[in-house]
This record gives structure tokens, sequence and C-alpha cells, in this order.
């Protein structure tokens, strides 16, 4: 590798660096801290009740991501390829979930769904129910997790499915296979890329949730940490399991890299013709109920619940406005986080695209680690490193937003990448025969083209910022309160309808990125 | 008498704002290739999707071996046709082995008979060491007679190609024209060949049909259709051919290159155009003449000659390479044909 | 583009700067406090508003469960910015005072409760007073059902019917009392025998409450306070009680909230100011009034409704030996309350 110059020494290599630091950082103090009183960690790690936390956590992950593949295949299908009547309606309304936290979610669902919750009280009169089974624990966390994430199943199949050759599907019929037929042996196998990758996404998910599984009250990982957390004095045991909980996730990242990896290598040349529509004919009918099912239940039943708590909490009203100083602390927190990841992306992407080395490659690869360390891990690590290294930084808004950085810096890296990866270096070599200088052709040619990435990454990291909730119960300085952490602390007291104005208010929010997410699928196709 | 391997009856077809099949007639017999050629939006892509039920017709009928399968308001689903298609992309399974592409037609069980056709046709291919490499793994001409081979296997009523060399090197493309009408030979083989190269459906053809804007201007042996072109399009389509301008005389045809001895019935002075290829104009050095060399063209064995009359027009002609004559020779031309050439009057032809 | 990217990179710089200054200068100017409060938030920040208010101080509360709070102070240690530690109860004031993080606190603040109410080594003061009480359904049932001492609940009838909040200090300290009032042996065996009636574990007291109105469970242990101010917002119709057992055990308990200065702090004045404010008359008033707690100072009248103290069978426990937290954390992590 040749010796950098100064100039890409300091813009380039020097905060690629930096980033991939930030991102190692957690890990490397947690380890430390873990290991600080010798060889208990060991015996936590290896303790029954981990066996038990571990096997709660995958068996939730495995069903869940099932559920979200059965859902989403369908609807993809139905959506992309059939006369289903009201299609544009569909294809807006179903990957809709994504803007309600899963925490926002959980706390409707259980205020409804309950025991002796809200269905309960309607049923009671006339049919006479004094109790619904119970919601808590695996079912309810499993419902809403499901709800709430096989958007992300969906949209990796959507694109498949745009992107797929019509023509094979033209060669497997005149081979003899009929529609269904053609659809198992032919489209099936070529989908599956897509909804592994987008299974593993849902996994990973799963395994960092933590508002949903603790309203739900299922003791996976990120609960038990929280918990742990909270009441035991040394911490040890919740460094211990977060290092555990980091281990899992890694192994989901590697496999759904590699499986985003073989997506690629099928990538058919582009059709030439559009996909046939497929006639639904009498399936119509139980193709929208299944439709309409399922946005009922992630939408309209979510959308109704929290219209009705609004209206209970006009009732002990402060009004929406006493929210407005934590919606401006969550837009505010997001915003910057999205300015700062997606800066500190650009020399990452720079780096590995236009000049790929092995250390190139790793930085990129290392910030793929956030994806891999829930943000109850990241917050714990910074607290033990906050306290005890940097107190001036402990428990003020820069630590927060470094740790919303490590967080989403994968999401911002990962957007930047593709878009770049479209831009051939021919043009900027173009440019540079014509006498510009490289800041110049970054500004001029290289940055208009890559605007679409840059948008959609800082699009990607303010939604998730805006839902982020353990980091932020963990590091806020005190006093500085989102729409999070209100939704959670009036959720911990059951003061539910106090909830309902921040949670609408950050569904709200959320709405404006993943609306600029969905318009720039749509003009991709 | 057997019914015909393909028969459509006039036939159309439009999509949105474009009338993209008018009318058309066609017959195919069994064990023939009939190459459909046609310039780029002809709609001859069209015909063959048609006769493959991907796509609905609007008017007409389409017959397979006697039995009907479209027509306005009725289409056979396109796995009941038993007709085999080569795509212009190969549309090659990419998740299954070569083996298992070519097999994909036959029925599921794995039998003992179904492995043997398959390493067969493998071998016809010649195929039978990439037997187990995926598509991704193969170079275009591969690929190209894992295509065709699919569609061979489960033998098809009929073979429809589209376009299949269009992807391929040129000197690639010429080898793959034999092997293939080879083994489309040897599986005696009903097929439909369509291309937009004029000198690829000489070859591949044992009749042709010439599209145009939807119709069909000429069907004929290739003999046929490139000595006796039906219209003005045919004859510019197929060959490179100039038109040279004449005038009904009573000798014959009095043009720019001298008098033509091809006596036409159309009243003397009637202006027509006469069809004249490189091969039917001769030259020779003379000095003071209006008429030059304006290019030479090597074509190994032969030199391509492109010539400017004294009108401006241009007319080209062949000499053998052992005479080399430069550019800017000024030249006496004439015309040599040894036939009758075609003529045509407001595009149609004369006899 | 480029000038709108150089303009965010300054924005960023400046935004990160400014806060993190401004942190720092909240933490060192004249006129501030920063309280970690193991009290939740819609109980005690009217009065801290009410002080600051008053006194023109600035206050930062950091709120959490009194353990989580403990434990953090511990994690700070000398870096910690808190300047007062206002706890549940005397649990995490102790673990947090046997490792010397608290400073002795002036007689003049100790004088204005009685002694019975202050720490051993007169770290800590007792604020108000709250007694553990068993909030039931009164729909499905009435106070001749409940058992009168904690061991009836490990009876099998009560399986799934118990509410609790393992998490939450009071309860904490309950059963710390256990322990000293029946050993470690019969605590485990209590312990182990509610688990045997699968109770329903909540985050807080107030959600546990709700849901044995809501009837999600029949009885739930709690203190005393939750039960009024759900009186008072839901009205008589309210569907639970407290009941209050007779049997002089840890059931019973009387125990404070307090407060104490933590040994780092720098705001010496502000912080004896605000626990003296606690324990004025206004603040006391408010306790008893506004979330029906005991007040710990003389002469302040209770709330209407309240139980008076004297007919409570209190068990003989004194405070000191309620500051053993962190045994009872790990024998309730033993028999699976806490994971």
């Amino acid at each position: 590798m040749p010796k950098p110059s100064p100039r890409a020494f300091l813009f380039l290599w020097l905060p690629s660096l930096f980033a991939a630091f930030a991102v190692l950082l957690p890990i490397v103090y947690l380890l430390i801290r873990a290991f600080s009183d010798g060889l208990s960690p060991w015996a936590v790690i290896f303790s029954s009740q981990t066996l038990a936390v571990l096997g709660r956590t995958l068996w939730l992950g495995l069903w869940v991501t099932l559920a979200s593949i059965a859902i989403a295949l369908p609807i993809a299908w139905l959506t992309v390829r059939t006369d289903l009547p009201l299609r544009p309606l569909w294809t807006i309304l179903t990957p809709l979930p994504l803007v309600i936290p899963s925490y926002v979610g959980a706390y409707l669902f259980a205020s409804a769904l309950g025991p002796r919750g809200l269905l309960q009280a309607l049923l009671e009169e006339p049919f006479g129910i004094t109790r619904l089974p119970d919601i808590y624990g695996f079912p309810g966390a499993m419902l809403v997790l499901t709800l709430l994430n096989y958007p992300f199943v969906l949209l990796s199949l959507r694109s498949a499915m745009h992107r797929m050759d019509p023509a094979l599907e033209e060669a497997s019929r005149s081979l003899g296979e009929n529609q269904w037929r053609t659809f198992w042996r032919v489209i099936f196998p070529q989908l599956r890329p897509a909804i592994a990758s987008g299974g593993l996404l849902v996994l990973l998910y799963v395994l960092r949730d933590f508002g949903a599984v603790s309203i739900m009250r299922y003791d996976t990982f990120t609960r038990v940490i929280y918990i742990q957390y909270q009441n035991s004095f040394d911490r040890i045991s919740a460094a211990a399991l977060a290092i555990l909980l980091v281990v899992l996730s890694l192994s989901v990242l590697i496999a759904e890299y590699r499986a985003r990896g073989r997506a690629r290598l099928d990538r058919n040349p582009r059709a030439t013709r559009l996909p046939k529509i497929i006639q639904l004919g009498k399936w119509r009918w139980p193709s929208l109920l299944f439709c309409a099912s399922v946005v009922s239940l992630a939408l309209l039943l979510p959308a109704s619940i929290l219209s009705y708590w609004l209206l209970r909490g006009q009732a002990v009203a402060e009004g929406i406005a006493s929210w407005f100083p934590a919606l401006y602390n969550s837009l505010f927190a997001a915003g910057i986080a999205a300015g700062i990841t997606v800066m500190a992306a650009i020399p990452v992407v720079i780096l590995d695209v236009r000049r790929p080395s092995w250390l190139s490659r790793l930085i990129e690869r290392s910030t793929y680690l956030g994806f891999a360390l829930p943000g109850i891990v990241i917050a714990l690590a910074l607290v033990f490193f906050g306290a005890n290294l940097t107190p001036y930084l402990y428990q003020t808004l820069p630590m927060l937003l470094f740790a919303y950085m490590i967080l989403f810096l994968p999401e911002s890296v990962g957007s930047l990448r593709s878009s770049l990866l479209q831009v051939h270096p021919s043009l900027e070599e173009a440019a540079s025969s014509l006498g510009k200088k490289p800041g110049e052709v970054l500004r001029r040619i290289t940055f208009p083209l890559v605007r679409p990435g840059l948008a959609g990454g800082a699009a990607l990291v303010f939604l998730t910022a805006m839902k982020e909730l353990p980091a932020t119960l963990l590091l806020a300085p005190t006093g500085f309160k989102t729409l999070s952490t209100s939704i959670w602390a009036a959720v911990s007291e059951a003061f539910f309808a106090q909830a309902a104005a921040p949670a609408l208010l950050i569904i709200v929010a959320s709405s404006v990125p993943l609306a600029i997410l969905l318009h720039r699928e749509r003009r991709e196709r | 008498m057997k019914a015909p391997a393909v028969q459509l009856t006039n036939l159309s077809k439009s999509f949105a704002d474009n009338q993209a099949v008018r009318s058309l007639d066609l017959e195919l017999e069994s064990e023939h290739i009939l190459a459909l050629v046609g310039p780029s939006g002809c709609g001859k892509t069209t015909v063959l999707r048609m006769i493959a039920g991907f796509e609905r017709i609007d008017e007409g009928s389409i017959h397979l071996a006697g039995e009907l399968v479209s027509s306005p308001a009725s289409s056979m689903p396109p796995e009941k046709r038993g007709i085999g298609v080569v795509f212009q992309d190969y549309a090659l399974f990419p998740h299954l082995t070569t083996m298992e592409n070519v097999a994909f037609g036959l029925p599921r069980r794995k039998t003992k008979e179904n492995q043997a056709q398959v390493e067969s046709m493998l071998k016809l291919v010649g195929l039978d060491i990439r037997a187990t490499r995926f598509p991704h793994e193969l170079s275009g001409g591969e690929r190209q007679r894992v295509a065709l081979a699919r569609a061979l296997l489960p033998r098809p009523i009929l073979i429809l190609l589209d376009e299949p060399f269009s992807n391929l090197d040129a000197d690639l493309r010429l080898k793959m024209r034999e092997d293939v009408r080879v083994i489309l030979k040897a599986t005696h083989a009903t097929a439909i060949f369509v291309t937009h190269d004029q000198e690829e459906a000489l070859y591949m053809g044992d009749r042709l049909a010439v599209m145009n804007e939807g119709r069909i201007e000429q069907v004929g042996t290739p003999e046929d259709i490139y000595h006796q072109p039906a219209t003005r399009f045919v004859a510019e389509f197929m060959g490179n051919t100039d038109f040279l301008p004449g005038t009904v005389a009573a000798q014959g045809l009095q043009t720019e290159i001298g008098v033509l001895k091809q006596p036409l019935s159309n009243p003397l002075g009637t202006e027509v155009e006469i069809a004249i290829r490189a091969d039917d104009v001769q030259f020779e050095p003379k000095s003071g003449s209006k008429s030059i060399i304006l290019a030479r063209h090597f074509r190994g064995g032969q030199n391509l000659y492109r010539l400017r009359l004294p009108s401006g027009r241009l007319l080209h002609a062949y000499k053998s390479h052992n005479e080399i004559f430069r550019p800017g020779t000024p030249v006496k031309i004439w015309a040599e044909p040894g036939h009758d050439l075609a003529c045509f009057l407001e595009g149609k032809l004369l006899n | 583009m480029f000038r709108k990217r150089l303009a965010s990179w300054l924005l960023v710089m400046v935004m990160a700067v400014l806060s993190a200054c401004s942190a720092e200068a909240t933490n060192s100017s004249e006129n501030s406090l920063v309280i970690y409060s193991g009290r939740s938030e819609s109980l005690v920040a009217p009065i801290i508003e009410e002080f600051s208010l008053a006194t023109g101080i600035s206050v930062e509360v950091r709120y959490g469960s009194t353990s989580e709070i403990a434990a953090t102070l511990l994690e700070e240690g000398a870096n910690s910015p808190a300047d007062i530690f206002f706890a549940q109860d005397p649990g995490g004031l102790g673990a947090v005072a046997n490792e010397g993080l608290l400073v002795a606190l002036p007689d003049e603040i100790l004088s204005m409760v009685d002694e019975r109410f202050v720490s051993p080594q007169n770290l800590w003061v007792g604020v108000s007073g709250r007694a553990r009480v068993v909030a039931y359904n009164t729909d499905t049932l009435n106070p001749s059902d409940l058992p009168t001492d904690m061991w009836g609940f490990t009876e099998p009838e009560w399986r799934g019917r118990i509410g609790l909040p393992p998490t939450n200090g009071s309860f904490q300290t309950m059963v710390t009392a256990m322990r000293q009032l029946w050993g470690e042996e019969l605590t485990r065996d209590w312990l182990l025998g509610i688990m045997a009636n699968e109770p329903v574990f909540y985050e807080k007291n107030t959600p546990t409450v709700a849901a044995v109105a809501a009837g999600e469970v029949e009885v739930g242990f709690v203190n005393h306070y939750y039960l009024h101010r759900f009186l008072t917002e839901e009205g008589e119709n309210f569907s639970a009680r407290n009941f209050y057992l007779s049997s002089s055990g840890p059931g019973s308990l009387v125990m404070v909230a307090g407060a104490g200065r933590l040994a780092t702090s720098e705001n010496e004045a502000n912080a004896l100011a605000f626990l003296e404010f606690l324990l004025s008359n206004q603040a006391q008033q408010y306790f008893a009034v506004e979330t029906f707690e005991y007040p710990l100072r003389e002469g302040i009248s209770l709330a209407s409704d309240l139980t008076p103290l004297f007919d409570i069978d209190i068990p003989s426990i004194s405070l000191g030996q309620l500051s053993d937290i962190r045994a009872t954390v790990a024998l309730l992590q033993e028999v699976g309350m806490l994971p």
C-alpha cells in the first residue's frame, strides 16, 4: 500500500481510524470490566440461568424471524406481481409499521390486550369475559416484534422481486411447469438470499430489542442485563452477559453479511421486460383479507388504541405542548446524530471504495460492529468508561451522541457505500483528466451523485435515533428528556394515558424520514 | 395432407399505442427451420411470444399441428403447448447446474432414463465436461448451448429462438450459427429463428420470412428472397443493395451506367428503381471519367469498392484481391449481372 | 453542497462544545444542585420544584430506582457529580453509607426529627415514613379473606394471584427486614414459597396497584401511599384498598425515605439547604397531603384517611439493621426473583 498523501491522511485515514476505534471501544472496555475481578464472569456465562436466558432469547428470535418471513413473502408477492385490488395502497401501508418504536407497540398492545385490559373491558359486558389469556411473556413479545419488524423482510423481498428477470419464469413455463410449480422451482430459489438477508436482520433486531421485551416481561438478554444493571452492585454479571450477547449478535451479523454477498452474486442483468402481472382470480378475496388483516393488526389497532389513550389523556391533560421540550430534545439529538454519523461514514466509505486495501476493508468491516452491539451494551460500556475514565464527558450530551454514532454508523456506511459503488470511477477520472483537483472532483462530480445515498443514510439514522431507548435511558444527561425516555417513564408507572402524546409525537416525527426512504426505494425501481 | 407444424392466420396484436402485428399469415412445415427476419421493432419477437403463449392475441388464430392454441377468446397456457424457447439472454436458472438446467423440462422422477437422455444431449451440444458448473461460471457461448440443450431435451414439437446470438462476439457468432443449425437438423427439430441480421437469416433458414412494421413482406427460400425480392424493402434489407434509377426505353432500361438489357412491359419513359448489388457491378480504370473510386474495403479474398457516379450516387463493386485499385482513380462502370435485376415502381416489384 | 457540508460541520462542533460546556457550567456554578433520586419523578418532582422556586437554586435531578442509583453512585465513586442522594428506603442509603460516600450531617438538620429516624452515624436523615401494606382487589376479596401475616401468602390458594415489584427499593428493604427478624433460612423459604405461587412481577409500585385494581392480580405487596393517589385521581370506585397486616412482622414494617449528602459534593451550602427544606413544615406538609406519606416532623397532621402510626403493629427494628441490601439482592437473585 503506497504511503498516503498528507491530505489523504488528515481527511480520510484519521477520521476513519477514529470511527473504527470508537466502535471497538465499548467491547474492549466491557471485556476489561468483566474480567477485572478475576474469572467470575465465566461462572456467570456458564450458569444455568444464563443458559435459560440464552434459550429464551434464541427461541423468541427464531419464531419472530419465521413469522416475519411468513407474513412478508405473501405480501411482497401480492403487491409486486399480482393484480391485487388497491395495490398502491397496500404498497405504501405494509412497510409503515417501521415508524412505531417497539416499546410503543408493546405498551399499546399490553394496555389493550392485557388480561384485564381494554379489550377485556369491552368484552366483559356482552360476553361475560372476566379475563383474557395472558399476553405477557412470549406471546406478547412475539406478536409485537413480528408485527413491527416484518417490514425488514418485506422491503428486502420487494427489491429482489423487482430485479428478477421475467425470462426465467417464461423459460420455466415453456418447459412445462405451471404457475405454482414455477414459483417453487424457479422464483423462490432466487428469493432465498433476500429472505435470508431480511430474516437475519429481523433476528438482529430481536436480539437488540429492549423496550418491547421489557414491557412484555419476557426475559431476554437485554432485559436481564438492564435489571442486573439496576440491581446488582458489582455489575460484573451484567458485563459478562453483555459480552455473551455481543458474541451472539456478531455471529448473526456475519451470517447476514454472507447472505447479502450471495444475493449480489445471483443478481441478474437488468430485465428488459416488465414482469407479467399475475391474475389472482378466485384468490382475490383471500389475498385482500390477508393484507387487510396484517395492516389492521400492525397499524390500525395500535392507531386506535393510541387514539383512545390520547382522548383519555385529554382529561388529565397538560396538553401536547408540555411535550415540546422532549420533542425538541429528541429531534435535536437525532438530527445531530444523523449529521455526525454521515460525516463519519464519508471517509470510511471513500477509503474502502476508491482506495481499497486490507486496512480500509478492516475499518469498514469494524464499523458494522455497531449492528452487533445492542444499545444497552454500548450504554453500559460507556457508563463504565465514562464514570471511571472520562468523568468530564460522563452524562454529557456528546457521550450520548457518541453512543448514537457507534450504534448507527453501519446504517450510513451501508447506504453511502452502495451509492458510491454505482458511481463509476471513470467519471471521476474524466473530471481529473479535464484538469480538476481532487477536492473539486469530489465536490462537483462525486457528491451530487452520491447525494441520494447520503440523504438515505441520514434519514435512516435519524429514524432509528429518534426511536432509540436503552442507550438514551442510561446515557442521557441528567434532566435531558427525550420522547423515548418520557414514554418509558410513563409506561413503567402504568400511566398509559400519559404515554400517548409523546408516542404520537414520536410516530409523526419518524414518518418523515421513513417517507424519504420509501420514496427513494420507489425511485430506484 | 399433414397439417403444418405452425399456422398463423390473420394474426394481429397491438400494445397501448402501437400496432405491433398486423393481419399476419404464416405457415411452417415440420422439420423445417424458418428464419423470421426484420429490423428492430418490426414485431418479430411479438410473433414469437404469441406462438409460445406468453402474449395473448387480438385477432386471428394460431394452430400448432392442426390444433387451435390461440384465439382472441382463449389461449392455451404456455406449459401445455410443448414449445421450447431459447431466449435472447438465455434465461438460465442461476441456482441450478448445467445438468439440472438441461434436465428441468423432464418429468420429475430422476430415472436412469432421464439421466441418460440428459447426458446424450449434453454430449450433442459439447457440454458434457461442464455438466456440474453453474451458469455464472460459463462463457457466453456455453450458456447459449445450455439454453439450446434445455429447450431441445423435452422433444418439443416446435422450438423458438429469439435472437440467440446477439449477445455473442462476432467470430463466436459465426461458429455458433453453424453448430446450432447442425444440432437442429440432427434432432429433426421444427424451428422458428428470429433475427435482425439478414446474413444470419440467409444462413440459418430453410425458409425466410421478412417482416416490416408488423407485416410479412415476403416468404420464400433464401435464394428467392435474395435474388427476387418481392418489395423494395426486402431488396434493401437483404444484402448490400444499392438502388439505381432507370428509365424504361426501347432496348431495355436506361441508367447512368449504361443500358440494361432487361425488357419491361411498362410504358416508355417510366421511371423505375433498380436493385443492384456489388456482385452485379463491374469497373475498370479510365482516365478522364467522371466516376471515381471513393474507398476500398478489404474483405479477404475480395475487395469491396465504393464507387461514385457523376450524379453523386454511390454504387459498390467486388473485385478479386489480385488487383488493387486506389481511391480517387477514375473508372468506367457498367453492370454485368448475369440475371435479371429486380425493378421497383413505387416500391412494388415489376416483372 | 460543499458549503452546506462545511456549515453542518461547524454547527456540530459548536453544538458539541456548547453542550459540553453547559454540562460543566451547571456543575460548578454557584446556584445549582444535583440530586440523584431513587424516588419516582411523579412523587417528588413538585416538591423539588418548590425548593428551586423558593431558593433560586437550579436543580438537576436524575431519577432511577433506589438500587440503580446506589449502584451508580458506587460506580462513579469520586467522580460522581451528585450532591444529594434522595432514596426511597434505608437499604440504598445504607449501601452507599457503608462505602463511605456520605458525609455526616450537621446537628441543626438532624435535630429536626426524632432520633429513631436518623442513621447510625448521622450520615443520612429520614424525610417521610411509609408503611408496608398489602393492596387487595375489592371486587373479589374482603379483608377477612386475607391472611394475618406474610406467611399466609405462601399457601397454594394464592397461586397466580400475587403481584409484586422485585426491583423496588421498598420491597427489597422489607426482605432485608425479614432476614433480620426471621433469619436467612426462613426468609429464603418464604421467598421460595412465594415463587411457587407464580407471582407477577411489575416494574414499580404504581403499576402493581393499578394491576390489583384492574384485577390482573388480586393482591400486591406495596407501600401504603400509592393507593391514596389513585383514590384521589380515580375516585372512590377504584377497586383496591390497603390491608395492614396485624402480626408485627416484616409485613407491617414502617420505613423511612431519606436523604444524605455525598462526600464528593462541592455544594455544601445548597445541599444542606435542600435537606433542611425537606424537613421544613412546607415540605412535610406536602408529603402528608400530596403523597399521603407519614410526615416525620412533629405537629404535622396526617391526611384524613390514613391509618395513624400507632394503630400499626410496627416490628421493632432499627434503621441500621435495614442497610444491608447487597445480601438481599443476592438472595433475590438466588431464588430467581431477580435474574
